[in-house]
């Protein structure tokens, strides 16, 4: 964890506080193919990139996704709430080849010793109407970022079968930043803390995250102990991004990561620290009631 | 899972340990490897000896992680998942679909009916027919995501691996 987390400058921005500001952190170099030499490097080396690299993308971003360069998000949004010049999902210059749809159906793939890959691909473009982000417009009051009791019931399995859920709340388009010093603002003020969810709509981990945070127990410990913000990694959004690394190297941590914040907005939990709760309702409950600031 | 214990285990179940040796061996880099890490996988191809398939095995550095089969849609199932994809342009052209040598599994999803086509747990070595021209430069596309069943590392799409003639001459041998 770094020392001068630029999340704590969001919160401090919340609270009126004096901020510090974000480090740059290096881009991936590129460089030539050339033979592997070793397999045995630890992950974090690994997750760099560097040792055993053998082209990396021209300009790529710390997910491996190849995007043009993006000026790092400010430390200290606007006093409004609103994150100027946030990208939209699909902006990225991904080194992706072009194609059909694949209308996207439950499982009817069978299982067998070869399988064999559609002729064409399709570049994922994640929905845009996440439940938080739709909840809560930039600069909205923070009392908004609680879903708890605002959540809609989890649809019946038969349903979820016939139509597709491309989206389970992470929003491409909401403007973190400011949701998540919102979320600070309004925790300072009742006491709560604040629970960052990163993660992506494709995720699969995040969406039986989603499904434990839907059960009556969990929705209790939200909406008792804390503000949520949902942090969407599946555009490769480097303002997005830029969040995450804050809390974990790039390249090294997995989705969803839960960060809980105390109501200054200093760090409480951290789930690529502590580890993954088990995603079922006794287990995520506890985990959350062991962490809430009350 | 360490080699060691597959051998271990397999010695105790009694299955034949020549098996578990070549299970392991696969995970072994080969001496013409071309490839790169990144987001917790070590991806490594070369050319078969006799230069028509294109063979790039995916090992996840983490145990316990897995990654989709190539069968999977782009956009997944509900748009769930990523599939592991190998494509070429170039000095290298594919003759054929794209497929892996592990077997595919049914992964079932926390809290749903839902279940996933992927891997299990570990390396997986997919094999793509290819033809070499003999000069030019090619370019391979590699894309994938890992995961387990409590967490999904970024996904990988379309990570270019450019090879020059001599690199291709010296991935077959």
């Amino acid at each position: 964890m770094r020392k001068c987390v630029s999340m704590v400058a969001v919160a401090s921005a919340a609270l009126g506080l004096a901020a510090c500001s974000a480090q740059d952190r290096p881009r991936e170099p590129a460089g030539a193919a050339q033979p592997l030499s070793a397999r045995a490097a630890s992950h974090a080396d690994h997750a760099q990139g560097a040792p055993l690299a053998a082209a990396p993308a021209a300009a790529s971003d710390p997910t491996g996704h190849a995007a043009p360069a993006v000026p790092a998000e400010p430390a200290v949004p606007a006093a409004s709430g609103a994150v100027p010049g946030q990208s939209g999902p699909g902006q990225g210059a991904r080194h992706e080849p072009a194609g059909a749809v694949v209308a996207p159906v439950p499982v009817l793939i069978p299982s067998g010793t070869t399988d064999v890959a559609p002729h064409s691909a399709h570049h994922h473009a994640p929905g845009a109407n996440g439940a938080i982000g739709a909840m809560l417009p930039a600069g909205e009051a923070a009392p908004a970022l609680v879903p708890a009791s605002a959540r809609p019931a989890p649809p019946p399995p038969a349903q979820e079968r016939q139509a597709p859920e491309a989206n389970i709340g992470y929003d491409p388009n909401a403007a973190a930043s400011a949701q998540i010093m919102n979320a600070v603002a309004a925790a300072h003020a009742d006491g709560k803390g604040v629970l960052l969810d990163f993660g992506a709509n494709w995720c699969t981990a995040c969406r039986a995250l989603d499904k434990a945070m839907h059960t009556p127990k969990v929705q209790a410990v939200l909406a008792q102990s804390y503000h949520v913000v949902q942090v969407d990694l599946g555009s490769a959004d480097s303002q997005h991004m830029a969040l995450a690394d804050e809390f974990a190297a790039a390249g090294t941590f997995g989705m969803p990561m839960l960060v809980v914040l105390n109501p200054d907005g200093t760090v409480r939990a951290n789930s690529a620290l502590t580890g993954q709760p088990k995603y079922e309702e006794a287990a995520l409950a506890a985990w959350l009631s062991q962490w809430a600031p009350r | 899972m360490k080699s060691s214990t597959v051998l271990t285990l397999a010695a105790i179940s009694g299955v034949p340990v020549l098996t578990a040796l070549g299970f392991a061996l696969t995970v072994h880099p080969h001496a013409r490897d071309v490839g790169f890490s990144e987001q917790g996988v070590t991806v490594a191809m070369h050319l078969s000896d006799d230069g028509k398939h294109l063979l790039t095995t995916f090992t996840p550095q983490r145990p316990g992680f897995h990654l989709y089969s190539v069968g999977l849609p782009a956009d997944g199932i509900q748009g769930l998942g990523r599939p592991t994809r190998v494509e070429v342009a170039g000095a290298l052209r594919s003759r054929g679909p794209l497929t892996a040598e592990a077997p595919v599994r049914m992964l079932p999803m926390q809290g749903t009916d839902v279940a996933f086509p992927v891997y299990p747990d570990g390396a997986v070595t997919t094999e793509l027919p290819v033809d070499v021209d003999s000069q030019g430069t090619a370019k391979v596309l590699v894309s994938y995501a890992a995961c387990s069943p409590q967490e999904c590392l970024m996904p990988v799409t379309g990570h270019p691996v450019d090879l020059t003639s001599s690199t291709l001459s010296a991935m077959r041998g």
